[in-house]
């Protein structure tokens, strides 16, 4: 396994074009994370690597039990542990998160990297109002004046678009509507002015007119700011909104990522290419889904995780391990042994697909 | 047409299948009728026709002319009302509780695995089913203890006893010490009764409790609850005052009050504790039965033109059965407590063989003779502590929604 | 024209609001505030709207899980076709006026998927009773038969005749939504309303339930209304859409036409909010400003003026009209009370230590509302700043007289009628009333 996963490694590495610094800001090797159930041991999120640059956003996008939320979370060990183990590196900056104590990945946490969540309302405390909150977390940031801290709490509110800031500051939670709450969030996350923004679905209980609102906040939010943005969500339609990287999941492993044209526009893995089939937007035709459904996580099968669902499966993909990252164009790594060596790579690409999505044919709107 | 069903949805002819269906007794409500009215019978036949110094059985017999097999089979049982209650419980909680389990293997399979990751709770389990067991059989093995000044303050096997306390020691007498012997296993009391047995009498009146008990508060308690919750308005208002009330009532005072007057029984006991007692089980059993009423389910039955008896009879009152079994096993530990603590003041019913009677007849001896007190004390002590854990145990097990969200 | 089989004529819901000890009635909560349209035999209609618009109560009050507070909602399936009105003018399959014995039969004929999986079902009743009861409860005592019949139509909804022994928690969210589907036409009903039945589910799976109620529309001939927020799924599956906005029907139309040319700005704004799954069109669709006002005091006039990208100019302004759209926020805000001229005036002090100027706040109140310093139209150019000058001498009042009187909008006054904008598609918009048509008289067939 570790010499299969060293090969794909240094594919991975080779012509990383996005990052212009050294380091970058977010660099995740071999993040294996698994909880101890009574049916066994259950990995959630098994040996992926990424990387997530300033003022880039990447998705993580996959099916619910596809692993995303758990990566993201162990990230900075969002995890219980115990049942959850944590394995592999995170390196923030340069430096890797698992060597530090609980202590300093508070302090971390709350300032460098910052959590937004799908349901704004179990992330706030309904006894005290949004004022309270916000001014007592700048206040645990920086040491300054309860007037300061209002004064700069009441920009933020008006910067992530509350309307009347000033006049809502002593509001309670309830009075605000899920849209609202959501921003509140945002603000609340921004106290700390990160560097990398942990978006988890945090559109999917919204309605899309306030959705596509919180899209942009935290498009104009980036580009003021100039943070990293890691995005899980489930929805296509949000990721060709708002990522620049995308990386799909599936069943705990990465199957494809690539930069987000290249994912909605040459396909890759059959995974990917099913999902979009799912479009009717895209052209798709998979009016019955996919058939079939996710491996069981505590005893997954050998090779592809996704064979047993896949049309072009042949034997060889379901022995071994998952299939390693094989760059296919740069920054375009695919897990399908259909594109290592000895295989006929266009047999999984669909033409069809890549016809239909293909730039020039804006018709599909 | 008549004899061949259509077994395709859209080949039914609803016209021709007029009413609503008749009335079907359950097989639950015949077994229950065939073994429970008989013992309530016999039970207004004990309560109305046979003397308080009359066998119940013997008198039986010669009513019924068939005294000599009545004999022969050694049917001459003298049963108090209490236990004929009992047996009647006994007999809903077989058809009602333990048979549906049976009836749906499935989901008893899915409860038991459930239940089983608590072991402490299978201990529990595996307690109180002693207790049960020994409560329900254990009389018809085990005599009542009996006064036996020759045998008193015998200690219990493997444990000794300065010969100054014994008047004689059954067993060996070495160094001075008299010597527990098999005869006495768990040794005896100042009166010279044995303890094993007044313990093993004591898991009767402790099952007694229990059940009967539970019985009377889980009855009005989900009858209340439900009727109000379903009822609404000015109903459910004035129902829940009286509850208030219920909840309120000094119900200890008023059985010492009952005791001064009339003095009182275990039956009295059981009666009046079973009375006052189901307060809390029917707000409980409201506040439930409105969330569950809330539920997607329940509005696709009402949308199936089902009746609200059918709603909340296989909708509302199932799933709110986890809950109600939970704070029906967690209240009888306080009336177990309760019972123990009249016993031990001494204003308990004297003439039951209760765990409270044992340990309070063991405390003058328990500087010499600890195991009076202790065998019955720990035996409640344990029990006690198992009817919570399996409260907690059965909570868990009895929640499937609990699981498949944790699965997500 | 075929008679529909359910016509929905004003129908009204509301909550009354109550307060105080005698529980006295101090206003009303209009979740449903007089709809009207028809559903044919075999068709589709899909109900679209933001949450809190009042899609899932119409759904409820139409097929009377509650009872609507006004209104008629004629039900012509189940052989109940070509009745007359009776002489009084109510009709006879007027489902709101239905006795206890003909609901029990409409619900033979009329039935509903919900939108939860997980709580749909009966966690302790394997799913072949839940979905057996119904068989029971209209009459059909013989066990053997039922299980027969449920067992073939789990069958037909792609499950195993073995699945009816199994209990919810066995099932995936997918699964369950497909026995929900057996439930509700074990019956063999005519119409179906589905409530978001695939909102919480994933894509995949999404797709699989989707076209598995195609199918069975097609094979068994139903009508559905369709309730969803989600514009895609409205699109892949709808014949005819109506997009709800605080209790009201703003736009009805044929799926195609609506997609491809939405007359009223909300429908508009709705299909743009949709997030296209085709990376090189972002950002380019209309922002809506603020939240869904509440529905127990809606707006004035066209109910959705206060969030309207399009709200109408009064003749004598000419103004960018996004501009516009800013100054009538504004306008609201100072009208509301909700605007504190002594938070902008702590927020000026705080960016340098002295005493703001009036200019100061004035520019500070542009920038925080997003006011351009000046604004093209010099009429309202010199009302707005005169105001700007009454409230930075805190003459609130005045200031609000100022703006209420000059910025005014058709639509805040003017309650749009329907358009008609060809065959069944209407919209109600005062853009549209200019160029209307004959009006469409919503008659009784």
């Amino acid at each position: 396994m570790a010499i299969e996963h060293d090969a794909a490694e240094t594919i991975f590495d080779e012509n990383d074009v996005v990052t212009t610094d050294d380091v970058p800001l977010l660099e995740v090797e071999g993040l294996t994370t698994s909880f101890k159930t009574e049916a066994g041991r259950l990995v959630a999120v098994d040996d992926i690597d990424f990387t997530v640059d300033s003022g880039e956003t990447v998705c993580i996008v996959g099916e619910s039990g596809s692993g995303k939320t758990v990566a993201t979370e162990s990230v900075t060990q969002l995890i219980k542990q115990p049942p959850g183990t944590i394995g592999g590196t995170v390196r923030f900056k340069g430096q890797d998160l698992m060597d530090l104590t609980e202590k300093q990945l508070r302090s971390i946490r709350g300032n460098e990297i910052a959590h937004i969540f799908q349901n704004p309302q179990e992330a706030m405390n309904h006894c005290y109002t949004v004022g309270w909150q916000i001014t007592e977390a700048i206040q645990i940031h920086e040491d300054v004046s309860k007037k300061v801290a209002r004064a700069r709490g009441v920009d933020l509110l008006d910067r992530v678009g509350i309307d009347n800031a000033s006049a809502r500051f002593d509001d309670y939670p309830h009075e605000f509507s899920g849209g609202q709450k959501q921003r509140i969030m945002i603000a609340m996350a921004l106290v700390g002015n990160p560097d990398l923004l942990l978006a988890d679905e945090p559109t999917t209980a919204l309605d899309v007119t306030v959705q596509a609102q919180i899209l942009r906040l935290l498009n104009d939010l980036q580009e003021e700011f100039g943070m990293g943005i890691l995005f899980v969500t489930h929805d296509l339609g949000v990721v060709a909104e708002i990522a620049d990287r995308v990386i799909v999941m599936y069943s705990g492993k990465i199957m494809e990522s690539a930069d987000v044209f290249e994912i909605f526009e040459r396909p890759a893995h059959p995974y990917t290419q099913a999902l979009m089939k799912c479009l009717p937007e895209r052209g798709g035709d998979q009016r019955g889904g996919i058939p079939g459904r996710l491996p069981n996580p505590t005893n997954p099968p050998d090779g592809c995780r996704f064979a047993a669902r896949c049309e072009h499966a042949t034997e060889d993909c379901e022995v071994g391990e998952q299939p390693p990252q094989i760059e296919i164009a740069p920054d375009h790594h695919v897990s399908c042994i259909y594109y290592g060596e000895g295989y006929d790579s266009s047999v999984v690409r669909d033409a069809e697909l890549e016809a239909a999505n293909a730039p020039e044919t804006e018709a599909n709107r | 047409m008549a004899t061949q069903k259509p077994t395709k949805f859209d080949q039914v002819d609803w016209d021709n299948l007029t009413g609503s269906g008749r009335f079907k007794i359950s097989i639950n409500m015949k077994l229950l009728l065939v073994t429970g009215v008989p013992v309530l019978l016999l039970g207004l036949y004990d309560h109305f026709l046979v003397g308080d110094r009359e066998a119940t059985f013997v008198r039986l017999g010669e009513d019924l002319g068939l005294s000599s097999q009545f004999e022969a089979l050694g049917l001459d049982f003298n049963p108090t009302s209490v236990d004929i209650l009992f047996v009647f419980t006994i007999f809903l909680f077989l058809w009602y509780l333990v048979l549906p389990l049976y009836q749906n293997m499935r989901m008893t399979k899915y409860y038991w695995k459930e239940f089983k990751r608590n072991r402490p709770a299978v201990i529990s389990l595996i307690w109180l089913t002693i207790i049960f067991v020994g409560g329900v059989l254990g009389p018809f093995f085990v005599a009542m203890p009996e006064q036996d000044l020759f045998a008193a303050y015998q200690p219990p096997v493997f444990g000794s006893i300065d010969q100054v306390h014994v008047n004689q020691c059954v067993g060996e007498i070495s160094d001075g010490r008299c010597q527990g012997t098999w005869e006495y296993p768990l040794g005896t009391t100042r009166g010279g009764q044995d303890v094993l047995a007044m313990v093993i009498h004591g898991m009767t009146v402790t099952m007694q409790i229990a059940f009967i008990t539970t019985m009377i508060v889980a009855a009005i308690g989900i009858t209340f609850g439900t009727v109000s919750a379903y009822a609404g308005g000015w109903v459910d208002e004035i129902m829940m005052r009286f509850v208030d009330i219920v909840l309120s009532f000094p119900t200890l005072l008023f059985f010492l009050l009952i005791l001064y007057i009339y003095g009182a029984g275990l039956g009295m006991f059981i009666l009046v504790f079973g009375l006052f007692g189901w307060g809390a089980t029917a707000r409980y059993v409201r506040s439930k039965a409105l969330s569950v009423s809330e539920e997607e389910f329940v509005k696709a039955t009402k949308i199936s033109g089902a009746g609200t008896y059918r709603i909340v009879r296989r909708h509302v009152v199932p799933n709110t059965a986890s809950s109600i079994i939970t704070q029906l096993t967690l209240i009888i530990p306080g009336f177990l407590l309760a019972e123990a603590q009249l016993a031990f003041l001494g204003i308990g019913d004297t003439a039951v063989p209760t765990w409270g009677q044992a340990i309070s007849s063991g405390r003058n001896a328990i500087d010499f003779a600890p195991w009076i007190v202790l065998v019955p004390g720990m035996a409640l002590f344990l029990t006690i502590l198992a009817f919570n854990f399996l409260g907690d145990a059965i909570l868990d097990a009895l929640n499937p929604e609990a699981e498949a969200e944790s699965e997500k | 024209m075929t008679e529909p089989i359910l016509s929905v004529r004003n129908l009204k819901k509301h909550y009354p609001l109550k307060k105080g000890l005698f529980n006295r009635q101090v206003g009303a909560v209009k979740a449903v505030d007089g709809i009207s349209f028809d559903i044919a035999p075999g068709e589709t209609l899909g109900l679209v709207g933001e949450s809190g618009c009042g899609k899932s109560t119409a759904a409820t009050s139409i097929i009377r899980l509650e009872d609507p507070t006004e209104g008629e909602v004629v039900f012509n399936g189940g052989g109940r076709a070509g009745a007359t009105r009776r002489e009084d003018g109510t009709h006879p399959n007027d489902v709101t006026k239905f006795n206890k014995r003909e609901l029990k039969r409409f619900r033979r004929d009329a039935q509903m998927i919900f939108q939860d999986p997980s709580s749909s079902f009966n966690p302790r009743m394997p799913v072949g009773d839940s979905v057996g009861e119904l068989l029971q409860v209209h009459g059909m005592k013989n066990r053997a038969q039922r299980r027969a019949i449920v067992g073939d139509l789990l069958e037909r909804v792609g499950l195993s005749a073995d699945d009816y022994d199994r209990y919810p928690h066995e099932f995936s969210g997918g699964q369950k939504q497909r026995i929900g589907l057996a439930r509700a036409l074990v019956l063999n009903p005519d119409f179906i309303v589905a409530d978001e039945p695939v909102s919480a589910l994933d894509v995949s799976v999404k797709a699989e339930v989707l076209s598995l109620i195609n199918d069975v529309q097609e094979e068994f001939g139903l009508s559905i209304l369709f309730i969803s927020h989600d514009m895609s799924v409205i699109r892949s599956v709808c014949d005819r859409v109506a997009v709800m906005y605080l209790g009201e029907i703003v736009e009805i139309g044929d799926t195609d036409e609506i997609f491809a040319d939405p007359q009223h700005p909300y429908t508009e704004a709705l299909l743009s909010s949709i997030p296209t799954p085709n990376p090189r069109i972002r950002g380019e669709g209309i922002e809506l400003t603020g939240t869904v006002p509440s529905p127990s005091n809606p707006p004035s006039g066209c109910r959705f003026h206060t969030r309207c990208h399009k709200v109408i100019q009064p003749d004598q302004l000419d103004l960018e009209q996004e501009v516009w759209r800013r100054l009538l926020d504004f306008t609201q805000y100072v009208e509301k009370g909700e605007f504190d001229i002594d938070d902008i005036r702590e927020t000026v002090t705080l960016d340098d230590e002295h005493d703001p100027t009036e200019e100061e706040l004035k520019e500070q109140i542009r920038d925080e509302y997003d006011l351009p310093m000046t604004l093209t139209d010099a009429s309202a150019e010199q009302v707005l700043n005169e105001a700007l000058d009454n409230l930075v001498t805190d003459n609130e009042a005045a200031a609000t007289e100022q703006l209420t009187s000059e910025f005014t909008t058709p639509c805040a006054e003017t309650k749009p009628d329907y358009t008609t904008h060809g065959d069944g598609h209407r919209s109600s918009c005062l853009l549209h009333d200019e160029y209307a048509e004959a009006e469409v008289a919503l008659s009784d067939d």
